[in-house]
Parts: C-alpha cells; sequence; structure tokens
C-alpha cells in the first residue's frame, strides 16, 4: 500500500497534471463566485474532456473545479450576502456581518485558509484511510453489496429533497432509466423502443449534462436579469488596498476550529448523501458551542467562517472514501466522478486498488495538489474575481448552450447523444419544477446495473432463496439498518415533507 | 388550492404512465434472446417493473395523502402571474434548442455554435449586434480550436459543407 502511495505521488508530479489543476482552480473560483452558476453545472459540461485526457490529469481537473466552486462560492457570500454556491450558506452568518463591519478582507482570507485546511487535510486522511477501507470491502460480497446499495438508495432519496415522496419517486425513476438497454444477466433488450442507439443503455454523460447544465439554462431564461446590479457593490480590489489584513494571532485563534471541523467534515463525507451543506451547518454550531465567545456568532466571527468553510470543504477529499473502495457515490459530483472513472476504464470497487493502486493514489495526489494551486491562485483571484463576477448570465447561458450541444456529441460522436441531452434537460427542469430532487435520480440510474446484478448474483448463489441477506451479518446488518435509518429521518422531516 | 390541483395531476400522469410501461411490458421486454443463457430467478422484466410500481405506488399514496389527509391550507396562495409568460419564454429557448439539433445535420457543429448562441442572445434581450456578433464568433472558434483541433474530434460539418 506505502508503496503504491509513493509511487502515486511521483505519477502525478507532471506539468500537465499540474496546468491542469491550475486552470480547474481558476474555473472553479469564477464559477463559484458567480451566484447562480453552480459546480455541479460546470463538472457536467466539462465531464466529456476527461474522456479525451489521462484520468490521472481529467479526474483532478473535475475535482479542482469542484473546491475551486466551493470556495469562491464563500467570495458573494461574505461580500454580498448571497451564496455563490449552497455550501457557502452556513458562512454568510459571520461573513457578511464581518464585510459590513469593514473586515471584509479578514473573512474572505480566513475562508481561504481554512477551506485550504479543511480541505487538505481531508485529502491526506482519505490518501493514507483510504487503503484500509479498500481491504475491508474486499471481504463483501454480492448479497452484501446488494444491502449497502439498498441502504445507501434510501439515504439519497430520503435524504436530498423537500418531499420523501417525490425523493423515493425519482430514485425508483433513475432505477428504471438504468434498465433501459440490455439487461446485465441475460443480455436481453428492454425498453429500447427499437432504437439501436440505446441497446447498450442510455448514456450517462449527455443525461448529466442535460439535467445539469441543460436545465440550468430552461430555469434562467424564465426569468431574464439586466445586468448584474450587484457587482458593482463589490469591487474586492478595493478591499485589499484599504482593509487590513488577516493577522497570525487571529488565524492561530481559529485553528482549534478550523482542526476540529475538518474532523467533522471528514467524518460526513464518509456517508452517502449528506454532503457539503449540512457539513458546514454542523460544524458551524458545534464551533459556536465550543467557542469562548458564541455571543460573536451571527455578528461577525471570525471562527464562524473558519468553522462553515473548512467544514464544507473537508467533505470533498472524503466522500470519495465510500465512491473508490465500494464504488457508491454519495452525491452529485461523486455520480459525476464515477462516470469519469469508468469512461477511463476505472471501475471503482475493492478490486480497482489491486489492479489500479498506483493510478488511484495518483488521483488523489492531484486532489491534495490542486489544495496548493487552490491557496496560491485563490489569494490572487481574491483581487479580481468581482470584475469577473459583473458578467451578466444572460451572456453567459447562451454560451453553456453550445458547449453543451459540443459536450453531449463529443463522447460517443453521437447526435443522438445531443438530443438526449436536450431531452433530459427538459426532464431535469420538469422535476425541479415539481420539486422533484435530481440527485437520487442521477445516483440509482449509475448504480442502478451494480444493484440488479447484485441481486440476481446473490439469488444465484442461494438458489433463488431471498434469506442468503439474512444469513451474512453484514448484509443483515444493513437491511436492519435500512428501515432504521429511514424511519429514524422520516420521523426527524418536518411535517408535511 | 393551486398546489393542490397541480399535485393531484402531476401524480395522475404519473401513475397512467408507470402503469402504461408496465402494461407494455410484454411487448418493450424481450423474454430472451436466442443462444442467451436463461437466468433464472431475476427474468429481465422484474427489475423495471418493480420500479415503476414503485413509482405509481408511491404517486398513489401521496393522492392519498392530498384527497384523506389534506394539507394545511395556505393563506394568499395564488398562482405565479408570471408563469405564463416565463412557461413562454422556456419554450422558445426550447424550440432555439430543438431547431439547433436539426441544424448542425444541415449546417455542422461549428456553425451551430454561431447559430444557437445568438439566437439565445437576442432571445435572452441582447441588442447589441457587436456583442453577439463577437460572443458567437469566440465560441466557434473556441469550439474548434478545443474540440476539432485539441482534442481530435470529427465534429459534423453537415451535409452542406461535407467534403
Amino acid at each position: 500500500m506505502l508503496s503504491d502511495i509513493l509511487t502515486g505521488m511521483t505519477m502525478c508530479l507532471r506539468l500537465d497534471v499540474f496546468g491542469m489543476l491550475g486552470v480547474g482552480v481558476i474555473l472553479g473560483v469564477i464559477i463559484g463566485a458567480l451566484p447562480g452558476l453552480t459546480a455541479i453545472m460546470a463538472v457536467a459540461i466539462l465531464l466529456p474532456i476527461t474522456f479525451f485526457i489521462s484520468p490521472l490529469v481529467g479526474i483532478p481537473f473535475l475535482v479542482a473545479i469542484t473546491k475551486g466552486a466551493i470556495f469562491g462560492g464563500s467570495i458573494p457570500a461574505i461580500l454580498i450576502n448571497t451564496p455563490g454556491t449552497g455550501a457557502a450558506a452556513a458562512t454568510t452568518f459571520d461573513g457578511y456581518p464581518l464585510a459590513q463591519k469593514g473586515k471584509a478582507r479578514k473573512a474572505l482570507e480566513m475562508a481561504l485558509y481554512a477551506s485550504v485546511i479543511g480541505d487538505g487535510l481531508s485529502d491526506l486522511i482519505t490518501i493514507f484511510g483510504i487503503g484500509l477501507l479498500a481491504k475491508l470491502a474486499m471481504l463483501v460480497g454480492s448479497p452484501e453489496y446488494f444491502a449497502i446499495v439498498l441502504w445507501s438508495f434510501s439515504l439519497i432519496a430520503v435524504l436530498t429533497g423537500e418531499s420523501i415522496g417525490k425523493g423515493i419517486i425519482s430514485a425508483f425513476f433513475g432505477l428504471f432509466l438504468s434498465t433501459i438497454g440490455m439487461d446485465p444477466l441475460s443480455g436481453t433488450p428492454r425498453y429500447t423502443f427499437g432504437i439501436l442507439d440505446l441497446h447498450a443503455g442510455l448514456p450517462d454523460i449527455p443525461m448529466i449534462i442535460g439535467l445539469f447544465a441543460i436545465s440550468e439554462i430552461f430555469r434562467h431564461s424564465e426569468i431574464i436579469e439586466k445586468g448584474a446590479a450587484k457587482a458593482n457593490e463589490w469591487v474586492s480590489k478595493e478591499i485589499f488596498k484599504t482593509e487590513k489584513p488577516l493577522t497570525l494571532k487571529e488565524f492561530k485563534e481559529c485553528l482549534r476550529t478550523i482542526l476540529r471541523s475538518t474532523l467533522i467534515g471528514t467524518g460526513i463525507g464518509n456517508i452517502p448523501a449528506i454532503g457539503q451543506v449540512p457539513s458546514a451547518f454542523i460544524c458551524y454550531s458545534v464551533a459556536k458551542a465550543n467557542s469562548k465567545h458564541p455571543e460573536e456568532f451571527g455578528k461577525g466571527s471570525l471562527e464562524g467562517v473558519a468553522a462553515a468553510e473548512s467544514g464544507n470543504n473537508a467533505v470533498n477529499g472524503s466522500s470519495l472514501m465510500p465512491l473508490l473502495t465500494f464504488g457508491i457515490p454519495g452525491d452529485v459530483i461523486a455520480a459525476i466522478l464515477l462516470s469519469a472513472f469508468m469512461v477511463n476504464g476505472l471501475r471503482p470497487g475493492p478490486n480497482l486498488f489491486d489492479t489500479q493502486g498506483p493510478m488511484v493514489y495518483g488521483i488523489l495526489w492531484g486532489l491534495f495538489i490542486s489544495n496548493i494551486f487552490l491557496l496560491a491562485l485563490g489569494y490572487f483571484l481574491l483581487r479580481y474575481v468581482a470584475l469577473i463576477a459583473r458578467i451578466p448570465k444572460f451572456l453567459i447561458f447562451p454560451l453553456v448552450a453550445a458547449l453543451c450541444f459540443t459536450g453531449a456529441y463529443s463522447v460517443n460522436n453521437s447526435l443522438f447523444d445531443v438530443l438526449l441531452a436536450l431531452v433530459f434537460g427538459l426532464i431535469g427542469y420538469a422535476m425541479d419544477k415539481f420539486k422533484f430532487p435530481l440527485a437520487p435520480l442521477l445516483i440509482t440510474f449509475i448504480l442502478g446495473p451494480l444493484f440488479e446484478e447484485t441481486l440476481g448474483q446473490s439469488l444465484m448463489m442461494s438458489d433463488g432463496s431471498l434469506l442468503i441477506f439474512l444469513q451474512r451479518p453484514v448484509s443483515l446488518i444493513f437491511l436492519i439498518l435500512t428501515p432504521i435509518t429511514l424511519i429514524y429521518l422520516v420521523k426527524k422531516m418536518p411535517k408535511g415533507a | 388550492m393551486y398546489e393542490e390541483k397541480r399535485e393531484i395531476i402531476l401524480h395522475g400522469m404519473v401513475i397512467a404512465s408507470s402503469i402504461a410501461l408496465i402494461v407494455l411490458a410484454p411487448l418493450l421486454v424481450a423474454k430472451s434472446f436466442k443462444g442467451t443463457a436463461e437466468v433464472p430467478y431475476l427474468l429481465p422484466q422484474s427489475f423495471p417493473i418493480f420500479s415503476l410500481a414503485m413509482i405509481a405506488l408511491i404517486s398513489a399514496w401521496s393522492l392519498f395523502r392530498i384527497f384523506f389527509i389534506g394539507k394545511k391550507p395556505v393563506e394568499n396562495e395564488r398562482a405565479d402571474p408570471l408563469q405564463k409568460k416565463s412557461m413562454l419564454r422556456v419554450l422558445v429557448t426550447l424550440i432555439i434548442l430543438v431547431l439547433g439539433w436539426f441544424v448542425i445535420q444541415v449546417i455542422g457543429m461549428i456553425a451551430t455554435t454561431v447559430l444557437v448562441p445568438a439566437a439565445l442572445l437576442i432571445h435572452f434581450g441582447v441588442k447589441d449586434w457587436k456583442t453577439i456578433l463577437v460572443l458567437c464568433g469566440l465560441m466557434a472558434l473556441f469550439t474548434y480550436i478545443f474540440f476539432q483541433v485539441g482534442l481530435k474530434i470529427p465534429l459534423p460539418e453537415g451535409f452542406l459543407f461535407y467534403r
């Protein structure tokens, strides 16, 4: 394992990797700073690129965009009280009051340092801990896999939307869509409507582009904003000329909070469906409860900014642990990354570390190095990103449409894929309008074949007896956990959900 | 009341389409191909039918809740007055994108990356022709350099420009 870690490190020390990481971080910070543009959309549009470049370059590039965007989201959160991404919502509690007190520079710098430390440490924990988890995953057979995937599905369906019913419908819709094409067990075509392009199943990249990028274009075209009114109010270049920087003493006072939030965020990243937003809120609450000055929280506390930012960024690295070891994505970004791995012939799961160990560690080191780029480029970009944020969205979305067309086409050189992206754009838009969450659909769609395969294999192992799931301890634990978790979460949900 | 009606129609449609797909399953799922092995215990149609049945059941439960348990009435609830107008905007966007897809086959991908953004920019209210020309020109140039030259993807030329 240690030799794989070291080989991986030397593998990713390449100029092309560094170049793409830099580009990814810059793109991510800009996208995150523009309210309305999401990291998911950016990653969805740029996903086809990974098809043409080495996974060692392409996958860290996608993750660098996410890291940059999650930090970038904190810039408008602090300066104009509008989080650029959902993950930065908790940053507004103290970031904006700090900006109003004339301490925007301190808040921005604290957000950057906390993000980099949270993310970097989480990446290191992932690099050194993932091998052990992979060894555990090796002990898991088909029945256990089926039970673990079932448990993840129930978490994702219940936790990712406003309504439990709609979350579950979305999950089953994804599961149904995953059955289109050849049956993985018998090889017979299902629901292909005689269309040859569907025999290999619905392609995931056009689907992702449609659901998360084209649907945004439809959503945006509902209301067209003229100009970027608020952008003129905050030119952060001025802040850097007039305001005092963060002092070492202030940073040291928050270090304990940053480390605590990093550990909490890293733990949360391992659980499917929780993600960055709840992690930021949980870390913020814990920091407030343990602070020497809890009365300052909500009124402009640097500790509050540090907790929220390190908490949301720490999820990035550790969310790859269940993805790479069990092949189970915890959120939409992880599901898109799973596609990127598959496109490059790397099938996440326990065997991945045996067959492609150095490559996987190389990718993980790439994620760690992207934090260094985030620190350097983020500090520089803080001064200029306000100028970029002046670009109105009505100029960006038409260009996004052109990128979606080319991106959807480029994977299989197929115009049918472009049409599918348009269809899924409409489906994504309609689902969002009727408040159906999209995350369960995508995750069950991607995991559907594995779910069906493991069920089929388990039944074959037991000559058709469902008792096999109760006879194996791990699958029994997860089968018991599924209804318990569901009942607990349903009870915790607000009434009417 | 508006939201309730919308939910009833929505769940009704979900149930109807799920049942239709279940009924059509014998036509849409081949039992087995000649030469392929029969897999016992899990038939090809079991999984899709199970998923569709669950969708229909949960939608039916949602309808049951609306009719028999009911939701708390929301005060001053009314339809968004802008909705019709915004739906029309979405429809125009959809038409532009679908036309764009047809147009790729005629004039090719590069020319489409000029036309589609230009049409959308006009639809989004941009009136300055210089902005439209510069943005669309840059987009086409980027598409050509990045996808065709850089990634070596053979982008469709369209039958008008087919060599």
